[in-house]
């Protein structure tokens, strides 16, 4: 299994291959404190990461804050990181949590209801800063109408299409029923259907 | 069954999510149903479009991003990771600056005392120190020194109670080191506006004025927002003199109750707290006996006190917080020989500002007509009465001892008056 592998899911993947990827040599030569290494690390999964965290927290300078945050304390507890697993699920993990650490702080602030009103509305969805990163009408549209989503239906999309977890995963780092993954996804993609129907 | 279950199940079963009998059902009907396969045909268009889409563009952005990230690892490890070759120059200025850090926190401790919220936890200060010094017969001129060096702005009799239970608290390694801050304070004594330390002769004299001192503290409170309130409180504190034995005999007492459960400690770990508060009950016991006659309630128990004590409460809970969090900005900033002795007078301070809490706890018990107020107030001496903390639960212990006696006394009275 190749590096590539740990990009297909959110959960911990183990390499079980003898021979060494290069993204484990990169990471050891990063434990034994090599910042150029880490550099490289970072190169390789840093718009992966934004995407994810984006996702999550819908804005630009905070996701950019979050990647930032979650590099720096990558590197910190690198000697921490046991090579025979994936990288970029373990940044992942990192990431979110922080994420869903300042979701779950706004959510206390904003009711439930608010979030309702404000609702699904792709035409009042700004995407600001994040538009110089689409450079494509459809990939604007898209996000559009993913960052317009309602917070609860957002990042239940967001952990399924970009990080491919499973609903039990989901359910399990969310902390809700399976069911109630499945109900908003399916609230999701039906909201996202009707946004970019006649891109399809 | 309804077409909407099978509807509500389409993005399940399209994510292959579906188990056992709910496939086969799902599976059965969207083989024939028309309106069913047009959904899952638009599931799978955009399942498409945000698999093509979802990726971010190439851009400059993400090497300038990456650039930001990695000068920020540079300066994290630069902070953190110090080059051998300038590590001793560097922790010397290090150490330089802590010890500045700490001249200056202690010297804004000093200032604080003068907060007029204090003045009233301070105006009894002497009455039980002055005693204590002389019963526990500590020679202590040079601490005597470096409290009023310190405490800037403070009478001389609000300076001498918290040395005498310093002295009783801080061991012998403080102590020590507490004279070097002492010796650094008397050599930069001209930058501050530091008073004249009050030297033992003086002392003498300020014990015959007593009188004459706490009419000066009368006109002091007068002018205050509070001012009829506290002169008044001022006027019944100097009038009590059988406080000034109790507070010796505390201040005492501390010292040997302590040893008791350093003792007991080392008998036995498992039975702690059985120990330390056997121990000290019957120290508390033998307390009682030397001086019954300072144990008596004050007479003038009205509601005006009452709401004194309660005040009284609020002001010793405050400044212990404040003390606490002073204590922390300490351990954080310096873990130098300073830190220790700024340790030190922290826990001097907090001795003396419990035990004026528990006194007001005690007359809160006594005095109340509200019962719910008096079960939190012996509550709360109970709970530090079974404290590992020895001073603590030795002096909460000692006021509970009073409580109890002095509600007996109370029964008795009744019963004898109702015969």
């Amino acid at each position: 299994m190749n590096k590539n592998s740990s990009e297909d899911s959110g959960c911990l993947h183990v390499y079980t291959t003898g021979s060494k990827s290069e993204e484990q040599k990169l990471i050891e030569s990063a434990q034994n404190g090599d910042k150029t290494a880490f550099g490289k690390l970072i190169r390789i999964h840093q718009k992966r990461l934004f995407r994810f965290v984006y996702g999550l927290v819908n804005s630009f300078d905070t996701t950019e804050d979050i990647v930032q945050e979650t590099f720096v304390k990558a590197f910190q507890k690198i000697q921490t990181f046991k090579t025979e697993y994936a990288f970029y699920p373990w940044i992942a993990t990192i990431a979110r949590n922080s994420a869903y650490n300042l979701i779950q702080r706004e959510q206390k602030q904003e009711s439930l209801e608010k979030m309702q009103e404000v609702g699904f509305d792709p035409q009042s969805s700004d995407l600001g800063a994040l538009d110089k990163l689409l450079n494509d009408e459809n990939r604007k549209r898209l996000y559009k109408a993913i960052s317009a989503l309602p917070v609860k239906y957002r990042i239940v999309f967001t952990l399924r299409h970009f990080e491919k977890m499973d609903y039990a995963e989901i359910a399990s780092y969310l902390k809700i029923p399976p069911g109630t993954v499945d109900s908003r996804l399916y609230r999701a993609r039906q909201m996202l259907l009707d946004a970019v129907k006649d891109l399809l | 069954m309804e077409h909407q279950f099978y509807i509500d199940r389409l993005s399940a079963y399209f994510d292959n999510e579906l188990k056992n009998e709910e496939l086969v059902i799902v599976k059965e009907h969207v083989e024939g149903c028309e309106e069913c396969q047009k959904r899952l045909h638009e599931l799978e268009k955009l399942e498409d479009l945000i698999s093509e889409n979802s990726e971010l563009s190439e851009s400059d952005y993400w090497e300038q991003s990456a650039q930001k990230i990695e000068s920020a690892l540079s300066s994290q490890t630069e902070a953190t990771i110090i080059p051998v070759g300038k590590s001793s120059k560097s922790s010397l200025w290090w150490k330089l600056i802590g010890v500045a850090a700490s001249l200056v926190l202690v010297a804004l401790f000093a200032f604080e005392q003068k907060d007029s919220n204090d003045e009233l936890l301070r105006q009894e200060a002497p009455k039980i120190s002055i005693k204590h010094v002389g019963g526990a017969k500590v020679p202590i001129i040079k601490d005597t020194i470096i409290d009023d060096k310190v405490s800037v702005g403070r009478s001389a009799e609000q300076s001498e109670e918290p040395l005498a239970v310093s002295n009783e608290v801080v061991d012998n390694a403080e102590q020590n080191t507490s004279e070097q801050i002492v010796e650094n304070l008397q050599t930069k004594p001209k930058k501050a506006p530091v008073p004249q330390p009050i030297k033992k002769s003086d002392k003498v004299l300020l014990e015959k004025n007593k009188v004459e001192t706490k009419k000066t503290l009368t006109i002091k409170e007068q002018q205050s927002s509070n001012k009829e309130k506290r002169s008044k409180t001022v006027e019944i504190f100097s009038d009590k003199e059988p406080n000034l034995k109790y507070g010796a005999d505390i201040g005492k007492t501390i010292k040997s109750r302590r040893a008791a459960f350093k003792a007991g400690l080392e008998k036995s770990k498992t039975k702690k707290k059985y120990k330390a508060s056997s121990s000290l009950s019957a120290l508390s016991q033998k307390s009682e006996k030397t001086n019954p006659q300072e144990l008596k309630v004050p007479e003038y128990a009205d509601k005006t006190e009452i709401n004194y004590w309660r005040r009284k409460v609020s002001l010793c809970t405050e400044q212990l917080q404040s003390r606490k969090n002073k204590k922390i900005l300490y351990l954080k900033k310096a873990a130098t020989d300073s830190a220790k002795v700024n340790k030190g007078n922290m826990i001097f301070d907090k001795d003396f500002l419990s035990l004026q809490l528990f006194e007001a706890y005690y007359k809160i018990a006594v005095m109340t007509t509200d019962t719910t107020e008096e079960k939190q107030a012996v509550q709360f001496l109970k709970e530090n009465a079974d404290s590992l903390n020895s001073s603590k639960s030795a002096q909460a212990l000692h006021f509970l001892e009073k409580y109890k006696s002095e509600k007996n006394r109370q029964k008795s009275s009744k019963s004898k008056t109702e015969e």
